[in-house]
């Protein structure tokens, strides 16, 4: 079959033309596969994300019950930290106690002839006063306590002889 | 005529230009939302790991802690201990047959940071033996509410009776007001904590509040730390 163009020469597009009109075809297919990829893919992943935010939102108010229902745990335990803190520091500021002991440590030790008078004890003092009968015990307490590495300190603030009761001596002790 | 030969572009080049600036604007909006959606989600996964680790740390506590709570509160009470201190000296001086005298109690704030309130509580104790006094005095450490000699001056007399002049200092703080908030992470007791804890926990507390929860006497409580003695 032959082929008859019967449109004047002049109104036939030319090779630019052509190539032209093509090209916007192309580029109009690609846009529109460009647009469905990303309405496919974006709106995918667009929904995808967003059940997954609601999954955790789902789990923040599950967790948030469970919490709940554990408040009064919850209460016991920031109170005993509050308590336990203030505590340690009550605790922690006994002086004197410490010096207590080492005063009961003297007179635990027992030593025939040694006899309790008087203990005076603050934050800044220990001082604990003795009567010994004679040079012996007085020798004997003096070498058990410094063999003792309990006592940091000892100051001999008195020393003093009566004849009667013998030694009256006052120790500072730390 | 020129111009007819172009008509035929006009839709394709319409639509390339509409599917252009659509999807333009479609990518902006969707890649707003999803990085706002996935800012959410992040945010939350981290609440939801620290909603996580608080009920782990609350599961695992033992039932020991309503007790731990109990002995605490009587450790540092929230308001003026010296009824529970009258209490307990009363108590030791009648196991030791100590006679106390002249009590005399006053509070004055401590340093703000501890939040402490201090009662000093001095007295006169008199004892048949050096020992009995001793022990009187020892058993004073390991009491609650806590309380620390400020001054003691013991003497024998001429007699075989032994007297002390003590001064002792008690503390009140009062209770915490709120719970941390659910975003801020729960720890359980550090071994330091649960140490002093297990300390406290081996003190004597006043017999007369002993048989009784106070934590179950008060109703309504105004706060979960409210407890009354």
């Amino acid at each position: 079959m032959v082929s008859i163009n019967l449109l004047p020469k002049d109104s036939a597009p030319s090779k630019n033309e052509l190539r032209f009109a093509s090209a916007i075809n192309k580029i109009a297919m690609f846009s529109v596969a460009v647009f469905l990829l990303i309405c496919v893919f974006g709106g995918g992943a667009y929904f995808i994300l967003a059940r997954q935010l609601q999954s955790a939102n789902d789990d923040a108010q599950r967790l948030s019950t469970s919490v709940q229902s554990l408040q009064s745990s919850e209460s016991s335990l920031i109170l005993i930290r509050d308590r336990v803190q203030k505590a340690q520091a009550a605790l922690n500021s006994r002086i004197s106690e410490g010096y207590f002991d080492k005063h009961q440590k003297i007179l635990s030790l027992d030593i025939p002839g040694i006899s309790f008078v008087s203990s005076t004890v603050d934050s800044g003092k220990s001082v604990i006063e003795l009567e010994i009968s004679g040079s012996a015990s007085m020798a004997s307490l003096f070498s058990t306590l410094l063999a003792d590495s309990q006592f940091s300190s000892l100051i001999l603030e008195k020393l003093s002889y009566n004849s009667l009761t013998g030694y009256d001596v006052t120790l500072q002790v730390y | 005529m020129k111009y007819n030969k172009y008509r035929k572009l006009v839709l394709p080049a319409g639509v390339a230009l509409f599917m252009i600036v659509g999807s333009v604007f479609l990518a902006n909006f969707l890649y707003t939302r999803i990085t706002q959606i996935l800012a959410e989600t992040a945010q939350q996964d981290t609440k939801n790991n620290i909603l996580e680790g608080r009920l782990a740390t609350l599961q695992a506590l033992s039932e020991d802690i309503k007790e731990g709570a109990n002995a605490v509160t009587f450790a540092i009470p929230d308001k003026n201990p010296s009824v529970l201190i009258l209490n307990q000296l009363k108590s030791l001086a009648g196991d030791n047959n100590i006679l106390l005298e002249n009590i005399s109690i006053s509070s004055q704030p401590l340093a703000e940071e501890t939040g402490l309130v201090s009662y000093t509580i001095s007295f006169e104790a008199q004892a048949s033996s050096t020992q009995i006094l001793i022990d009187f005095v020892d058993g004073l450490s390991s009491v609650t509410p806590i309380i620390n000699i400020s001054t003691l001056e013991i003497k024998s007399g001429l007699a075989s009776d032994v007297t002390a002049t003590l001064g002792l200092m008690a503390y009140s703080a009062p209770f915490p007001e709120q719970l941390p908030a659910l975003e801020e992470p729960l720890v359980g007791l550090s071994p330091e904590e649960q140490s002093v804890l297990d300390t406290i926990q081996t003190f004597t507390r006043p017999e007369v509040f002993t048989s009784g929860d106070p934590a179950t006497q008060v109703v309504p409580r105004e706060n979960p730390f409210f407890l009354e003695f």
